[in-house]
């Protein structure tokens, strides 16, 4: 899902304010943020709603972490959002919910371009109780193609392919849902695929791994450092890289049957730069993106025409005029 | 209009929107494409405008009634597209010694869009933080206009051509 999300509503302090000059943010999530009314600590092999067992780590936002999961009804991956438990996090991710089912309501056949929502519940934790939200497994987004594109522009017949499904989607949320999403911007449509097969192929492990043995993959003691981290134990910065280095090395003497520690996995870079997989990237990647669909993700700040949770919207570089901020209208 | 992105697509797109029944009329109005309309008109090359039908003051009734609406949506469509094309934000304001990054902002909007008509920024009710009396920006001046459509040409460049075809949505959605 999305990662590096932008404001919430109900809380204005927090990234609005200070508008960040850079809208995405490529590091991880703060640890110190696994605290009571932060992050819930999710460890690989954790299984969810009975149902879903967290295979490894997606992406973050300021306000929820995503995670790739294996739907034990199903059989099928599925990406997992586990919001913050703070009061004004879980009420914002209530609304988030409430909105998302209208829009799955109302889009039956999944024709509109925006992410489906595929179930929602409660998750109780050391930290308080978190909304979690299952959506489709995506690719990248547009921020990554923008970048594959080294910032030099993306060609033409592509920005009109993709801009057309987005403003289909916009569409349909303005005129059938009632619904504006007040966020708009590149890392918050995802293609529906990733671009390089390297990408994929990290979940493919993740998924490969937990199939050779169920069993095993959800018995996973949860990573001792995160633990440490989430009681909110502070550590020096040694310490942490002790604590870290000592897991990594378990984790390579296969003391845990290979499997790969999300967090760990995601520093390295997807851990897979020394797998010679490097360019088995099949069609060339435009040919590879006409026939991508995109998707509008993030309903994190959306909100209803007739009821809107803020007067604070949009970051700021696509910022409106009539918005508030601006104060061109009143 | 200034802006071939934005002006055709968002009013494009909300036209056509309109044109395709009363579903969105919300309360008792509809719902309009005002960035075309906040801004009348800036240059001479008309053959793309798309020219509402309906009376430019109830279009301003609606910007200055509402607070925000989906056109924020729109506004944002119009930034990601452009970054989309050129890699570039197309708003990237900062605040200076004698600045606001609002000011900036504003500053921006206007350099590409061309002057905010007076009858707009005197019924804004903050206006008066960001605007004189003449309807200038009051701590920044020197605006360096550059019409989008140039910037797109001369910056990035686009052919014309392309330029124009970036603002070929049709009404039913299409590309022309």
């Amino acid at each position: 899902m999305a990662s590096s999300k932008p404001s919430k509503p109900s809380n204005k302090s927090s990234k609005h304010a200070e508008d960040s000059d850079s809208p995405a943010s490529d590091s991880e999530e703060s640890s110190s943020d696994y605290r009571p009314g932060g992050y819930h600590a999710v460890h690989l092999g954790e299984r969810f709603n009975g149902r879903y067992v967290i295979l490894r780590k997606l992406g973050w936002g300021h306000f929820s972490t995503v995670w790739l999961v294996h739907d034990e009804e199903t059989s099928l991956q599925a990406a997992l959002k586990v919001v913050k438990s703070a009061e004004h996090y879980t009420a914002a991710a209530r609304d988030e919910v409430l909105i998302l089912q209208h829009v799955r309501d109302l889009d039956g056949s999944d024709a509109h371009h925006c992410c489906r929502m595929l179930d929602s519940f409660d998750h109780r934790g050391p930290h308080g109780v978190h909304v979690c939200m299952v959506f489709e497994v995506l690719g990248d987004n547009l921020l990554s193609l923008i970048r594959h594109y080294d910032h030099d522009g993306i060609p033409l017949g592509i920005v009109k392919k993709l801009s057309r499904e987005i403003l289909e989607g916009l569409a349909f949320l303005h005129d059938e849902c009632g619904v504006i999403h007040t966020d708009l911007k590149p890392e918050n449509v995802m293609l529906k695929r990733h671009l390089k097969r390297r990408q994929e192929v990290a979940n493919e492990r993740a998924v490969a791994s937990y199939e050779r043995d169920p069993v095993a993959w959800t018995k996973q003691a949860p990573s001792k450092l995160k633990i440490l981290v989430s009681s909110g134990k502070r550590l020096t910065k040694n310490q942490r890289k002790k604590l870290k280095k000592k897991e990594k090395r378990q984790r390579e003497e296969g003391a845990e049957g290979g499997i790969l520690e999300g967090l760990e996995e995601m520093r390295l870079g997807l851990g897979l730069e020394d797998d010679g997989l490097e360019e088995e990237d099949d069609a060339p990647v435009e040919e590879k993106l006409m026939g991508m669909e995109c998707k509008i993700v993030d309903f994190g700040n959306a909100c209803w025409e007739e009821k809107h949770f803020t007067e604070e919207i949009q970051t700021r570089q696509y910022r409106s005029p009539e918005v508030r901020a601006l104060l061109i209208v009143g | 209009m200034h802006c071939l992105l934005w002006d055709s697509w968002a009013i494009r797109y909300l036209v056509g929107r309109r044109s395709s029944g009363g579903r969105h009329r919300k309360h008792g109005r509809q719902r309009h494409g005002w960035l075309c309309d906040v801004w009348r008109p800036f240059d001479d090359d008309r053959d793309y405008f798309f020219v509402p039908n309906t009376h430019d003051t109830e279009y301003l009734q609606v910007i200055l009634g509402a607070k925000y609406c989906a056109n924020a949506d729109i506004w944002s469509m119009a930034c990601l597209v452009f970054e989309l094309v050129t890699g570039d934000f197309l708003f990237d304001p900062k605040s200076g010694h004698r600045f606001s990054r609002d000011d900036d902002h504003l500053a921006q909007m206007i350099e590409l869009l061309g002057d905010i008509p007076s009858s707009v920024w005197r019924s804004g009710k903050n206006s008066k933080e960001f605007f004189n009396r003449e309807g200038a920006l009051r701590r920044i001046d020197r605006l360096k206009y550059w019409p989008l459509k140039d910037v797109l040409v001369d910056k990035y460049d686009l052919p014309r051509e392309e330029v124009r075809l970036l603002s070929g949505i049709s009404n039913d959605g299409s590309w022309q």
